[in-house]
């Protein structure tokens, strides 16, 4: 019981990438840790586009991010990063997504932490 | 380490999660070398590598996958493009298959079982594809001059020389010779060592198409053209685009087909019975027939102008009775093609049964020699096949005859003993046949005796 309160509250979901990894242990851990290494600077060039506000800019980041968040089945962040890609690259309500990146960045962090626990798991 | 069986997979995707991704589903399979590119420049540098397939990415740092896409197609139009993108744009995809990829993948949570899927097509294509260049490699050589046309007589000489300017040019050529002389052989010839090569044959024999469907047949039809058209079809000219048309028994065709078979070479192009479009054509074209062309014109039977058209340049095949020794060089040819064809032992001629062969007139030419040839290695008790394996039955038999070029008693001897055993040995009843007396009879006999 306790268990299932715990996976309702967790961002992420990482049942597809067990589907795909098939109990090969070692690429899931390789797939975790470019995640870690590598959306942390996506972030960050979001962030700086944010400063000179190239929002095309952002909106292709966020579409390259976007498979990634699929395999670790981040599920809350799916919605906002289809926002941040169609907003940035048609230029619309551009006022928005200065928000949504740092809530993007948010959710993220979160995910960050869950991640790493997975991988001390594995 | 790749095996020999390997097969070369360029991945280009510079999202490092997504390679991960890729590498590991594309390296499940232990045949594939896999090399990976995280932009578009360094993967299109490396194509000398020859990748045998290529997953690329749509959205790459440095240029559009659609830009990669036709450069890749600029460098080999077959290495199959399996585009993996995060699109979802369906005018996105269709504009890259139209451009020539192979396949068009969504990143999403089937891409899995759709690029395994996409992979097994692509190698299964490029195995056909290699079968076909195979089966056309083995064509090409199975129709070079000395593996086709067998024989070193003068006269078949002189035909490898005219077959050897015909294939520098696109010239129309006409075949005549006797039937069974290999008019249709050739004519392939004549197309496989030509530029032509790797564009399809297409052999059309005239008299073997049925008068009402001849036209639809060469130049297609469209849909509703006629009762039965249920569907448009293409002609044989259309199918033959790019490479040659062989129009057998030319003779046999219609007056009214003539004229428009003439409007056919005249203009390069085709219209399809019922249809209005006109299809522009690139078809070399060759004839043949066994009658005499230029008689026919003047039994008004052929067109003269289109006579002219076709003439081209004329090669007349020699009847093989002309072909000297060629009847051994052909004959030790069919016994061995025969023998590997049915596992048997291998068959030599004696030297009898050379001279047997060699004395023949053989009506139908080549095609006659072969079934006489299989019929004495059926025939044949030995490791050799003797005179009396070989038979002749040629329904022109009367024509051999006097081709034997026996002496006149010879042929004399050879009536009667025919004649003998018809009537089982009642040498009044052949002495009236012949109209000969019995005394002629008997005194063959005695001397037949001694």
């Amino acid at each position: 019981m306790e268990n299932d309160n715990r996976n309702t509250e967790r961002i992420t979901d990482l049942s597809y990438l067990g589907t795909i990894c098939d109990g090969d242990q070692a690429f899931k851990r390789e797939m975790i840790e470019t995640f870690l290494n590598n959306t942390p600077s996506l972030i960050n060039d979001m962030k700086l586009n944010l400063i000179e506000a190239e929002w095309k800019k952002i909106g292709d980041i966020a579409h390259k991010m976007k498979p990634s968040f699929t395999f670790m089945g981040i599920q809350t962040a799916k919605e906002l990063i289809l926002r941040i890609e169609r907003q940035g690259r048609h230029l619309e309500n551009t006022s928005e997504i200065h928000q949504m990146v740092f809530q993007l960045e948010s959710i993220c962090n979160e995910a960050f932490v869950e991640l790493k626990e997975e991988l001390d798991s594995l | 380490m790749p095996s020999d069986e390997s097969i070369k997979i360029f991945i280009v995707e510079d999202d490092p999660v997504y390679l991960k991704f890729l590498q590991y589903v594309i390296g499940l399979n232990p045949d594939h070398d896999i090399k990976s590119f995280s932009n578009g420049n360094d993967a299109l540098n490396a194509l000398h590598e020859r990748p045998s397939i290529i997953t690329l990415d749509y959205s790459l740092p440095d240029k559009s996958g659609e830009e990669i896409l036709k450069e890749i197609k600029d460098f080999d139009p077959n290495i199959p493009v399996i585009m993996v993108s995060g699109q979802e744009e369906i005018g996105i995809a269709v504009q890259l298959l139209k451009l020539g990829a192979y396949d068009y993948i969504i990143k999403d949570e089937e891409t899995k079982e759709r690029l395994e899927y996409a992979l097994t097509n692509a190698k299964r294509n490029i195995s056909l594809v290699k079968e076909i260049n195979t089966l056309k490699q083995e064509i090409t050589e199975k129709y070079e001059f000395g593996n086709s046309i067998i024989g070193n007589s003068v006269a078949i000489k002189r035909v490898f020389e005219l077959m050897k300017k015909a294939i520098k040019t696109n010239i129309t050529i006409s075949i005549t010779g006797e039937t069974g002389t290999g008019k249709e052989l050739v004519a392939k010839g004549i197309h496989y060592n030509s530029d032509r090569k790797n564009k399809p044959f297409i052999p059309v024999n005239i008299s073997a198409v049925p008068k009402e469907l001849i036209e639809s047949e060469l130049f297609g039809h469209e849909k509703g053209a006629f009762t039965g058209a249920v569907t448009r079809r293409i002609g044989k000219f259309e199918e033959a685009d790019g490479g040659t048309i062989f129009l057998d028994e030319i003779a046999e065709m219609e007056l009214s087909l003539q004229a428009k078979l003439l409007r056919v070479i005249q203009e390069r192009e085709v219209t399809r019975v019922g249809g209005n479009s006109i299809i522009p054509i690139d078809v070399r074209l060759l004839v043949a027939t066994h009658k005499n062309l230029a008689e026919e014109v003047k039994k008004g039977n052929f067109r003269e102008d289109l006579y002219y058209r076709l003439l081209g340049l004329p090669i007349q095949l020699p009847p093989l009775r002309e072909r000297d020794t060629d009847i051994i060089l052909l004959a030790k040819y069919f016994l061995n093609s025969f023998c590997e064809e049915n596992d048997m032992e291998g068959l030599t001629l004696s030297r009898e049964a050379q001279e047997k062969l060699l004395k023949y007139h053989y009506p139908g030419n080549i095609r006659e020699l072969k079934s006489i040839v299989e019929l004495a290695a059926v025939m044949c008790n030995d490791t050799e096949v003797n005179a009396d394996d070989i038979n002749f039955s040629s329904p022109k038999s009367e024509e051999n005859f006097a081709y034997q070029e026996l002496s006149l008693k010879e042929y004399n001897d050879r009536i009667i003993d025919f004649f003998l055993k018809k009537y089982d040995n009642n040498v009044l009843k052949v002495a009236e046949v012949l109209d000969i007396g019995k005394s002629t009879i008997y005194r063959y006999l005695k001397d037949k005796t001694i």
